[in-house]
């Protein structure tokens, strides 16, 4: 194999797939997003991953379920003929999925946004009540926003001093300092927002229907699927969250002039198959102004400092400031737009 | 056996432990079932077998440590704390089975998700769970208490021995004619957390540690003293259990309740506002003392971070990627510092 998967070797991969799956494999060859195994029960995706045994049994179980509660537009991940989730090769994890045909899906018109904010409503609905195969390792990120976003203002405030008391400062450091204040500023809104929009009671009310979330719902997760619809992918790094925090990164994703149109298309159409109240859009909101792509950045730089690269790190900097203001129109939309 | 202070979450350690597990199917026969998977969780297996799933655990301890850890557990479940696992007795009645050389035992396997102090929820539900185990456990009397499981008035003498450690390992680095970055990181922060240790060992003799340690041995009462998030699991039907009592003692309570806010300030950024929250809504359940909360000045202070991972370094010296042991190294000098700001601002609301 090449590219990424070059340590493989192809026909020790297709005698462990064929023994552990009972497939007959045809042909092999490496995508930009894994390995097609064209099978005798049709073409396969074998994808590497990090997670260990008990968090893919977690997303196994958690595909299946959404699957078997109607909804059919993702692409379980199969099982071996002993029952495992995942194969292991040369130590390390791959799990086999279905293989789907088609291009990342284009939201670029009001019709389009609204097909994907429908599917994620219809996603959700059938991920209630998700109890994982026992053994499952479960990822959890019921609760945590809130505390989340007071401590990582609190590191960046920390940071700021830090800075300040610098003599001479770098070209990173000035970019940070020119902006610190309007993200801490917005940390803080988004903080105060989730406090007073009933973030913990769409906590619990989600804790107790068990509700399974996408965890990653955004662009490159949509596929087209039939003649008008879609395809949802990367659903392995589903979490039991609250049901805003997917449709934040919807609405986030959306890219063009007419960002606002788009997310209120997706969030009307979200609405109709599961109703949103105030409360989920003001929370909605509390994600998108959270600046989470500054503070990753701003933790690489002045806390981790692992990797640290300081050309590559300022680019990534001024980035995620141009990206975080790229979502003040979709935010717009969330003032005035209902 | 060295029983830590307060306990670190330790995934190395882990799997040092899981590598010396003697896996054999002779052994899981002679328990009376056959396995059909085994699963590495932590420091445990987990076992799929015939007769259902259970928790699969090698004694660690030498065994009139287990008797105490397993009266312990008798003792929750007789004054009605159901929050903790089950041992499942071998065939034959006894708790363990040996085999070639090590001893094993069951429990039952609670299968559910770990907590997450970042959830408000879960994070009340863990100390309703504290507050309740803290009470049931009073009046323990267990038939042989070793000499390390018995916390009672200890503290100053442990917070000595540590301090003498780190004092130690300052003089074995300085010896040291080439100095790696641990050994400069090490030598950055030595001094600083000698001093916070000198000076917790001053506060806490200035604070009625003693009566309170005298009043929890008349009362028997005893900790998990490893009350990590890990060690708390939520099944999916609303159950709660306290698991892995491996390192229980008799001590006063506030030694598990300070490890528990120490453990959420690292995640919060030493955040004094849910310090506070945790001892009121342990407060709620189980009233707190004045005095009780001046003990906890002192166990802040003290640096048991530092002390322990310097500890692991220089003279237990674990075969630990030395990579791993400099980021370490660093977070954990660094609390030396962010530390003191916390306990200033505690110290205010207290």
């Amino acid at each position: 194999m090449s590219g990424g998967y070059e340590k493989l070797k192809r026909h020790d991969l297709k005698l462990l797939i064929e023994n552990l799956y009972g497939l007959e494999v045809r042909n092999m060859q490496e995508g930009d997003r894994g390995i097609l195994v064209y099978t005798d029960r049709g073409i396969k995706r074998l994808k590497g991953t990090e997670s260990d045994e008990a968090k893919i049994l977690f997303s196994a179980s958690a595909y299946e379920h959404v699957y078997n509660n109607g909804f059919r537009q993702i692409s379980c991940i199969n099982r071996t003929l002993n029952g495992s989730c995942h194969m292991k090769y040369d130590k390390n994890n791959y799990i086999l999925q279905d293989f789907t045909k088609g291009r990342v899906y284009e939201a670029n018109t009001a019709e389009a946004a609204a097909v994907a904010g429908k599917a994620l409503a219809e996603l959700h609905k059938a991920g209630e009540y998700f109890i994982p195969a026992p053994g499952s390792r479960a990822r959890v990120d019921w609760g945590k926003w809130m505390e989340k976003f007071k401590a990582n203002s609190i590191s960046l405030k920390k940071y700021k001093e830090l800075i300040c008391l610098k003599e001479k400062k770098s070209e990173i450091d000035k970019l940070f300092l020119e902006n610190i204040d309007k993200f801490l500023e917005k940390m803080q809104y988004a903080h105060g927002l989730l406090k007073e929009s009933g973030y913990l009671d769409k906590v619990r009310q989600s804790m107790s229907c068990n509700q399974i979330t996408h965890g990653e719902f955004k662009k490159h997760a949509i596929f087209e699927g039939d003649p008008e619809g879609v395809f949802i992918t990367n659903f392995e790094e589903c979490s039991y969250d609250i049901c805003e925090f997917d449709i934040a990164t919807l609405l986030e994703s959306f890219s063009g002039k007419n960002k606002d149109e788009l997310a209120a298309a997706a969030a009307e159409a979200y609405s109709d198959v599961k109703p949103l109240d105030e409360g989920s859009m003001k929370i909605i909101k509390a994600f998108l102004i959270y600046p989470k792509r500054f503070f990753k950045v701003s933790e690489s730089i002045y806390g981790r400092r692992k990797n640290y690269n300081e050309i590559e790190l300022a680019q990534k900097l001024a980035r995620s400031i141009k990206r975080e203001k790229k979502k003040e129109e979709v935010i717009r939309f969330l003032d005035f737009g209902r | 056996m060295r029983m830590e202070l307060f306990m670190e979450e330790n995934r190395q350690s882990d799997r040092e432990f899981l590598g010396g597990y003697n896996l054999d199917v002779k052994l899981f026969e002679a328990m009376g079932f056959k396995v059909k998977q085994i699963i590495p969780v932590r420091s445990v297996y987990r076992i799929v077998t015939d007769k259902g799933f259970y928790c699969l655990k090698r004694l660690r301890f030498p065994m009139e440590d287990m008797d105490f850890i397993f009266s312990a557990l008798e003792h929750l479940k007789g004054k009605g704390f159901n929050n903790a696992y089950d041992i499942v007795k071998q065939e034959n009645g006894d708790d363990f089975i040996s085999f070639k050389g090590d001893k094993y035992f069951l429990t039952q396997w609670i299968d559910g998700r770990e907590c997450d102090f970042m959830n408000p929820m879960d994070l009340d539900a863990a100390i309703e769970v504290l507050a309740r185990l803290h009470n049931a456990s009073e009046g323990f009397a267990p038939v042989v208490c070793p000499p390390d499981r018995c916390w009672y008035g200890k503290w100053p003498e442990y917070f000595n021995d540590r301090i003498e450690e780190m004092k130690q390992m300052k003089e074995q680095v300085l010896e040291k004619p080439e100095k790696s970055e641990i050994d400069r990181i090490y030598l950055d922060y030595a001094d600083m957390c000698i001093n916070d240790g000198e000076e917790a060992l001053q506060i806490l003799s200035k604070t009625d540690y003693r009566s309170l340690s005298e009043e929890a041995a008349v009362k028997k009462s005893f900790i998990h003293h490893d009350f990590a998030h890990h060690n708390i699991i939520h099944t999916f039907d609303g159950r709660i259990y306290a698991v892995d009592f491996d390192y229980c003692i008799m001590d006063i309570r506030m030694h598990d309740v300070g490890s528990l806010i120490l453990r959420n300030m690292k995640k919060s950024n030493w955040d004094t506002d849910k310090a506070m929250d945790i001892l009121e809504s342990y407060d709620r359940r189980n009233p707190v003392s004045s005095t009780e909360l001046k003990v906890l000045v002192p166990f802040f202070l003290f640096p048991q971070d530092f002390w322990m991972i310097s500890r692991q370094y220089y003279i237990e010296r674990k075969d630990w990627d030395e990579e791993d042991f400099t980021d370490k190294m660093s977070t954990k000098s660094e609390y030396t510092l962010v530390r003191r700001k916390f306990i200033e601002e505690f110290e205010k609301r207290i």
